[in-house]
């Protein structure tokens, strides 16, 4: 009898004891874990859009951005970014919204440019903390494209009569062909948004806006060339850009580090918003979808 | 009682059956009780905290998680045990609840066994043998479970295992809802 109580509390004590090495162990993971010298590298290519057209994959929204950003911020262990672009550019507000989210983020963010990182992409990059580009990335491309789709031929093409009746002389501007003075007005609002980025460019690099403006004319340089321009802070690889971005965090020896898979309650989450964006989409009879297609192209289009 | 107690653990290591019917009519829920919440903070002290340690902004220190868990942990099989009875008596259970949650209670001691195991799981090349005992201990408590509901509510054991299972499925269900609930005001 005496035998069988002696075990029950061995085995009781034996637990305590185990409990309380976990305990002290995980302390020491975790204590480790905070203390380890961590970029992460979160990568994103596809053209800068506002929300995800039905169906595409490859795009760079701000809500991609700001998923990554917040997965990042609620990780303690991680000290610094990596921001992998591959764009050719888009959208200008878009590009705004992702460049004052990079500008605002509590860690060092440094971009790592990779086939193309032009307009939008540089746009980004130049909010961050530093710019890595390989010599033959094309970038640069500081300019504004406004398009707009003169659709006349196609309604009369289609036997479709267009009946305006309207409040403002310019209200229908983009459902016909435009007048000079519209297009004055559009040139306007193309040089506003070029003026925005001159500025943007010159603060977040710290450079003159004459040498900007010589510089924003379109071209597309090559990673090279802006290296000598000092639109970009070094030439190399992402691993060049993991080194910047520890030196900027003040690192010793930074290690690259892989965002952990969203939790099941996040993904749950995402899965319900993305769900429902593509089910109303799903639902909408075809012609519907048609007309919210070339409803996208009737409004100008103001990229980057 | 002290005595009482270490007796009845060791009877549930190799006498359940016996030792389940007895605590059903003795009743015992003063130990049962400190028994599952000794079970509580020990596995939660072993467990890991994947939780965010921030809650509307605010750190929260690992102690108060560890406690937070304990809590939880201690509460929930409280809650489950409530949810047991209620599906036990719609298939035909006798008893009251004390005597159940006595003899449920007791049939947990061998999850003090998966604390060395959770320990053994952090050692390098001993992960994968910490998770089979984990698993094992897991299997053991929850047949000890079943005998102990069957010796204490008088029912089949094909028909304890239908409570567990109706009990836990109505759990998840009721979690699920809870979460898509709170996840409406995000679509």
């Amino acid at each position: 009898m005496q035998a069988r109580r002696i075990l029950v509390i061995v085995v009781v004590f034996i637990a305590a004891v185990s409990a309380v090495l976990s305990f002290y162990l995980l302390e020491r993971e975790e204590t480790r874990r905070v203390a380890a010298e961590r970029v992460v590298v979160v990568s994103f290519s596809g053209p800068i859009m506002e929300t995800r057209p039905l169906g595409m994959t490859g795009a760079i929204t701000p809500q991609d951005v700001r998923r990554a950003l917040s997965t990042i911020a609620d990780d303690r262990s991680i000290d610094a970014v990596v921001m992998r672009i591959d764009t050719s550019g888009g959208s200008v507000a878009a590009s705004q919204e992702i460049s004052s989210m990079v500008e605002d983020f509590h860690l060092p963010v440094v971009v790592s440019m990779a086939d193309m990182a032009a307009s939008g992409g540089y746009y980004i990059a130049a909010a961050s903390d530093g710019i890595v580009a390989h010599p033959g990335t094309m970038t640069g491309s500081i300019g504004v494209i406004l398009t707009v789709m003169n659709l006349e031929g196609l309604y009369e093409k289609l036997g479709i009569d267009v009946e305006v009746i309207k409040s403002g002389e310019h209200k229908d501007m983009m459902q016909r062909a435009l007048t000079e003075e519209e297009r004055g007005i559009l040139q306007e609002l193309s040089d506003e948004a070029y003026g925005q980025f001159v500025d943007h460019v010159a603060e977040s690099r710290d450079m003159d806006p004459a040498r900007v403006r010589e510089l924003a004319t379109g071209e597309i340089f090559m990673g090279s060339q802006a290296y000598e321009h000092g639109l970009v802070d070094e030439l190399g690889g992402e691993e060049e850009a993991i080194q910047l971005a520890g030196e900027v965090a003040g690192l010793n020896d930074p290690e690259r580090y892989e965002l952990p898979s969203p939790s099941p309650f996040q993904l749950l989450h995402w899965l319900a918003v993305d769900a429902r964006s593509a089910l109303s989409g799903l639902l909408l009879p075809e012609e519907m979808r048609w007309i919210e297609m070339f409803e996208e192209y009737i409004y100008p289009r103001i990229n980057y | 009682m002290m005595e009482k107690v270490l007796d009845w653990l060791y009877g549930v290591l190799v006498s359940p059956s016996e030792v389940f019917r007895r605590l059903s009519e003795e009743q015992p829920v003063r130990p049962a009780g400190l028994l599952l919440l000794l079970l509580a903070v020990l596995t939660s002290a072993a467990g890991p905290f994947d939780v965010t340690e921030e809650f509307l902004g605010i750190e929260i220190p690992r102690v108060w998680m560890f406690l937070g868990s304990a809590i939880g942990t201690f509460v929930g099989s409280v809650a489950l045990m409530g949810a047991v009875f209620a599906v036990s008596a719609v298939f035909g259970g006798t008893g009251g609840f004390a005597g159940m949650f006595s003899a449920v209670a007791f049939a947990q001691f061998p999850a003090m066994f998966g604390v060395p195991a959770g320990l053994l799981s952090r050692v390098p090349g001993a992960a994968a043998i910490g998770g089979l005992l984990s698993f094992g201990v897991g299997m053991w408590t929850f047949i000890l479970s079943v005998i102990a509901l069957r010796e204490s509510r008088e029912l089949s054991t094909g028909m304890s295992v239908l409570s567990y299972v109706t009990a836990a499925l109505a759990f998840i269900i009721v979690v699920a809802v809870m979460v898509v609930v709170a996840l409406l005001p995000m679509l």
